[in-house]
């Protein structure tokens, strides 16, 4: 799955850490999502999505 | 919202009650262990000493279940795969290692200590492992 949590983060001004601050995970899982080596449970993704006041589809991009 | 700081301390905490309580299980092991050799010869005391093991392993594991509980998804992950390979290292190695013991195969005398330490260095390796991949 692809994301613009990075491009997101910048536009916002915030940190990983910020950011895993905000959503309440630790900074390795931010790190993790933004390079596309996990991807997060629907919870956190409804959470960055909130944060960002974007919709979930806004955020990430389902491909095969 | 839980805020990292929160989501921090609440690690922290739960990482150092662990600590606390795997330190009080293994001093309460030495005392079970070394207590009939060198500190009592009453019976009643052993059997004493080793249910006080057996009750600070079990607030262990409790420590340890919270502890896993307060992690992120991502790093509940990490250790579930590291716990999938440590215990399948530990059931297929022991079984192996048992049925050479059966046939009197076995070159070394089967004890649970080293299975206990197969099982540690697996889940600290499967750990390691995984922290550099979702590094």
């Amino acid at each position: 799955m692809k994301n613009r949590i990075k491009e997101l983060r910048a536009r916002d001004a915030f940190t990983q850490e910020d950011l895993a601050h905000e959503v309440g995970v630790s900074r390795q899982t931010i790190n993790a999502i933004e390079k596309g080596k996990f991807d997060p449970s629907l919870p956190l993704a409804f959470k960055l999505a909130h944060l960002f006041k974007t919709p979930i589809e806004g955020i990430f991009t389902f491909e095969d | 919202m839980k805020t990292t700081e929160s989501f921090k301390e609440l690690q922290h905490k739960s990482t150092k009650r662990l600590a606390v309580w795997t330190m009080i299980w293994v001093l309460s092991s030495a005392l079970a262990t070394f207590g009939p050799e060198f500190i009592w010869e009453n019976t009643l005391y052993t059997y004493a000493g080793v249910a006080l093991f057996l009750i600070t392993g079990a607030a262990m594991i409790l420590a340890n279940r919270k502890h896993i509980l307060n992690l992120d998804e991502l790093q509940q992950r990490m250790h579930l795969e590291a716990m999938a390979i440590s215990l399948g290292i530990a059931v297929v190695l022991g079984l192996g290692l048992s049925i050479l013991e059966q046939q009197d195969l076995l070159g070394f005398k089967m004890d649970f200590a080293f299975m206990t330490i197969v099982i540690s260095l697996t889940y600290l390796a499967g750990l390691a492992i995984n922290t550099r991949r979702f590094k």
